[in-house]
């Protein structure tokens, strides 16, 4: 091919503080075609789609659209340009309606003498939903009101109803439950056949083979290669993000259930009932991995927070096998019970706060000398001993946690829960967003905590991590448990459906 | 080795610069004002008499600006510090007469427990702190224009007895190292600032959201208390506006001194130090300078913009306007 490019990015080069985020970083991406992007968490993909989308700005380095000089100074004129992004983290506006966020900074088509249309522009944003397959959002809704998986779609009808040369997704599908995956391929699709390009950032090397033509592979900011499609093989590509090979299997290596171990329960769940949980009962025990899996609205976010006391209006109870009721956040805290969202930027994370705050926040009682005051050197200390000990990449531990990846961002929520010396561990969808290489680390972590006696609780949506991993899983549908299977090598994915469908 | 050890030593120097920006560009903004006084003033600025003024008209707002950076840190506002201020004054007043050594108590319980009421409303109540603080603000102004009968109120001669200057230099000494040293040196202040980057994370990481709540508006009751118990022996009387420009200037002083408004993790307790330095050099240099008459306000709001800018020159390579 050598027509124009739509895009093309030369020697891109961008420095964050101490970290050199890209080096060098060249791709072409053609009308018509999906190009992959992948790399480990921390390599540097999102961080390029940010630069093309006019996020950021490039230290070096210069780009091209449709062979012409561009270098967009905000996502506004990126998108002017023909540019859209989907970012990983929230991307819309909370206050406003939904209707709002879609023509957010075009609204000028419905303003007649200076007053908006606010019915017309509802009218345009529903049917621009319905057009993209999404059928049960109003416009009128406030965004607030939505759950995390429809603001993504609110993002993905904004973006295309600016009908862009180029669309950049980044990450946006681990967010989306499988409907929404559906409804972003098939917009993909469409694009393409348009003769638009996309550029498509992920960590699912699966999707990426499916969705992508070609394939930029990114490792420490570089550029390692780009595959065709027939070249594109999942060890391959995951050995090139890593820089090593990775088995196939990386979950646990064990099979089977062990029934000759005693499991002396860890946290007991009776009755507990809210707008969202019908009468779930469970127990969660020591050196035991539970899997709780089901669709993403099943209720089974809702129960992982019920077992911290989150909710005032929990009905049943729970209490750790020492009898301790946990009824708020602060007394599961104090009982040693650690618990990782789902939403990990809003809510488990100090974004703003240093890598040292955010770790030594729930064990700053134990930082105190007699019984009140904290040193600087008992803080640093703490942080950066489980800050070296998960390996968080990071220039210091004085570095605000939002400059992290996603990844490391996670080993920092897991670092501040294992310095607090936890014992019960509701994990939340732990590798949400996040790529092989840490994904590993994180699976042989869980390990080496049942193998301490550890209580754990995954709450996932990925059914492969749930069988890979669970000493006995649980199924969940329309907030009620409904069935509960033992470790077993024979364990199909399809078994496990039916009970969440 | 030598090298790499450099190496690592430059980084954490640079670390440090980085991430501590917005507490260092106020100082330099400080620097300048106390040069262009000393110049314009002709020396003034720097006599010990200019200076002692400088501390008789700063203390108040060195009290309540530290007291401020507790309710800011999490985002909230006390608007009512300065009217509780006066308050607390005209209760110390009114107590003097009975007992003057109940005095100083009896301010710093008044403050306390205004500042519970404050905290209360909006923890329990739900009221916005913004709102619950205002309405404190007027009723707490209006019930020192009643007591005071909307003139001065003389504090009983026995009360001025005291040796003023050494009790309220040790007084001040030891509230500002045990706010420093709560705000800094304690899991109260660290907590405080988890709560102003986002409340979720922190409750779901274990802090007490509505016991911090509480603690942050009683201690700027406390400092209120503090604040009016001092200034009423100063002025040896009790009046209606006593302390009431003190809200703003404290809100004024901690953004200058380099604060957000929102809170997190750019709260500290130098901010209120520069902020405060920054008010009172102000006010005292231009009137030192000889400048203005008429035009005081004026050069002043002038000025306020230059050190601003001076001060915020961090944050404009990430703005994208």
């Amino acid at each position: 091919m050598d027509k124009t490019p739509i895009i093309e990015v030369k020697d891109i080069s961008k420095r964050f503080g101490n970290t050199q985020a890209l080096k060098k970083v060249s791709m072409r991406v053609h009308s018509g075609e999906v190009m992959g992007l992948i790399g480990e968490n921390g390599s540097g993909k999102s961080t390029l789609g940010s630069i093309i989308s006019g996020n950021l700005k490039a230290d070096e380095g210069s780009m091209l659209l449709h062979g012409e000089k561009y270098a967009p100074q905000n996502s506004f004129v990126a998108s002017e340009n023909g540019v859209a992004m989907i970012v990983q983290e929230q991307g819309t506006i909370e206050t406003i309606t939904v209707g709002a966020n879609i023509f957010a900074g075009r609204e000028g088509k419905f303003v007649k003498g200076g007053i908006l249309n606010r019915r017309q522009l509802n009218i345009e944003a529903l049917s621009l939903l319905e057009k993209i397959g999404v059928h049960d959002i109003r416009p009128e809704e406030l965004t607030n009101n939505l759950s995390f998986e429809d603001r993504k779609l609110v993002e993905v009808a904004r973006a295309f109803h600016r009908e862009p040369d180029l669309f950049i997704v980044d990450e946006t599908t681990t967010a989306l439950p499988q409907k929404g995956r559906e409804i972003l391929y098939s917009l993909i699709k469409k694009i393409k056949e348009m003769g638009k390009a996309v550029i498509f950032i992920t960590h699912d090397i699966d999707e990426l083979i499916m969705v992508c033509d070609k394939v930029t592979i990114l490792k420490d900011g570089s550029y390692v290669t780009e595959l065709q499609k027939s070249e594109m093989d999942p060890s391959l590509i995951k050995s090139l993000m890593v820089g090593r090979e990775i088995s196939d299997e990386y979950y646990r290596s064990d099979s089977d259930y062990d029934d000759s171990k005693e499991y002396s329960p860890a946290l007991i769940a009776k009755n507990l009932s809210t707008d969202r949980l019908k009468n779930v009962s469970l127990e969660i025990r020591n050196g035991e991995i539970l899997g709780l899996v089901g669709l993403s609205d099943c209720g089974m976010h809702e129960l992982g927070k019920a077992l911290i006391g989150y909710y005032k209006d929990l009905k049943g109870s729970v209490a750790k096998a020492n009898g301790v009721k946990i009824t708020n956040t602060n007394v599961a805290i104090k009982e040693k019970i650690a618990y990782v969202s789902k939403d990990r930027d809003s809510e488990s994370l100090l974004l703003s706060a240093s890598i040292k705050n955010n770790i030594n926040l729930p064990y700053l009682d134990s930082l105190s000398k007699f019984g009140f005051y904290i040193t600087q050197s008992s803080e640093n200390k703490h942080a950066s001993f489980w800050s070296k000990k998960l390996d968080v990449k990071c220039s210091h531990i004085s570095q605000p946690v939002l400059e992290l990846s996603g990844g490391n961002k996670q080993k920092v929520v897991l670092a501040k829960w294992l310095g607090n010396e936890s014992e019960i561990f509701i994990l939340d969808c732990p590798t949400r967003g996040i790529d092989v290489g840490v994904k590993e680390s994180i699976y042989h972590m869980l390990v080496d905590l049942k193998n301490q006696g550890k209580a754990i609780l995954m709450i996932s949506e990925e059914l492969a991590e749930i069988i890979g991993m669970s000493d006995r899983i649980l199924t969940m549908k329309d907030g009620e448990l409904t069935h509960e299977f033992l470790r077993d090598p024979d364990l199909e994915e399809s078994d496990i459906i039916k009970y969440m469908i | 080795m030598m090298v790499v050890n450099m190496d690592i030593k430059k980084g954490r120097i640079q670390s440090l610069f980085q991430y501590n920006k917005s507490k260092i560009a106020p100082l330099l903004g400080l620097v300048l004002l106390v040069v262009f006084f000393a110049i314009t003033s002709k020396g003034k600025l720097l006599e010990a008499s200019s200076i002692e003024n400088i501390y008789n008209q700063g203390f108040p707002l060195l009290i309540t600006s530290l007291a401020f950076v507790y309710v800011m840190a999490t985002g909230n506002l006390d608007f009512s510090i300065g009217a509780n201020v006066g308050f607390c004054a005209t209760i110390a007043c009114y107590v003097a007469f009975f007992n003057t050594k109940l005095a100083f108590p009896a301010a710093l319980l008044t403050g306390a427990l205004v500042g519970l009421i404050n905290s209360l409303m909006y923890v329990f109540l739900k009221i916005p702190s913004f709102i619950a603080c205002l309405c404190m603000m007027f009723i707490l102004t209006a019930a020192n224009q009643t007591l005071t009968g909307g003139g001065s109120k003389m504090v009983p001669v026995e009360l001025l007895q005291n040796d003023y200057s050494i009790v309220r230099l040790v007084l001040l000494l030891i509230y500002i190292i045990i706010i420093v040293i709560i705000f800094h040196k304690t899991k109260v202040g660290k907590q405080l600032e988890a709560l102003g980057i986002s409340v979720e994370a922190s409750i779901q990481t274990g802090v007490n959201a509505k016991l911090l709540f509480i603690v942050s508006y009683v201690v700027t009751g406390v400092a209120a208390g503090l604040a009016g118990y001092l200034m009423l022996l100063r002025v040896g009387a009790a009046s209606p506006t006593l302390g009431s420009s003190l809200t703003i200037d404290s809100i004024i002083a901690l953004v200058l001194g380099g604060m957000s408004i929102l809170g997190g993790a750019s709260s500290s307790m130098i901010c209120a130090v520069t902020g405060s330095l920054i008010t009172t050099v102000l006010n005292s240099g231009i009137v030192l300078a000889g400048m203005g008459g008429d035009a005081q306000q004026l050069i002043k709001g002038a000025l306020f913009i230059i050190v601003v800018s001076i001060s915020t020159l961090r944050e404009s390579s990430s703005k994208n306007f």
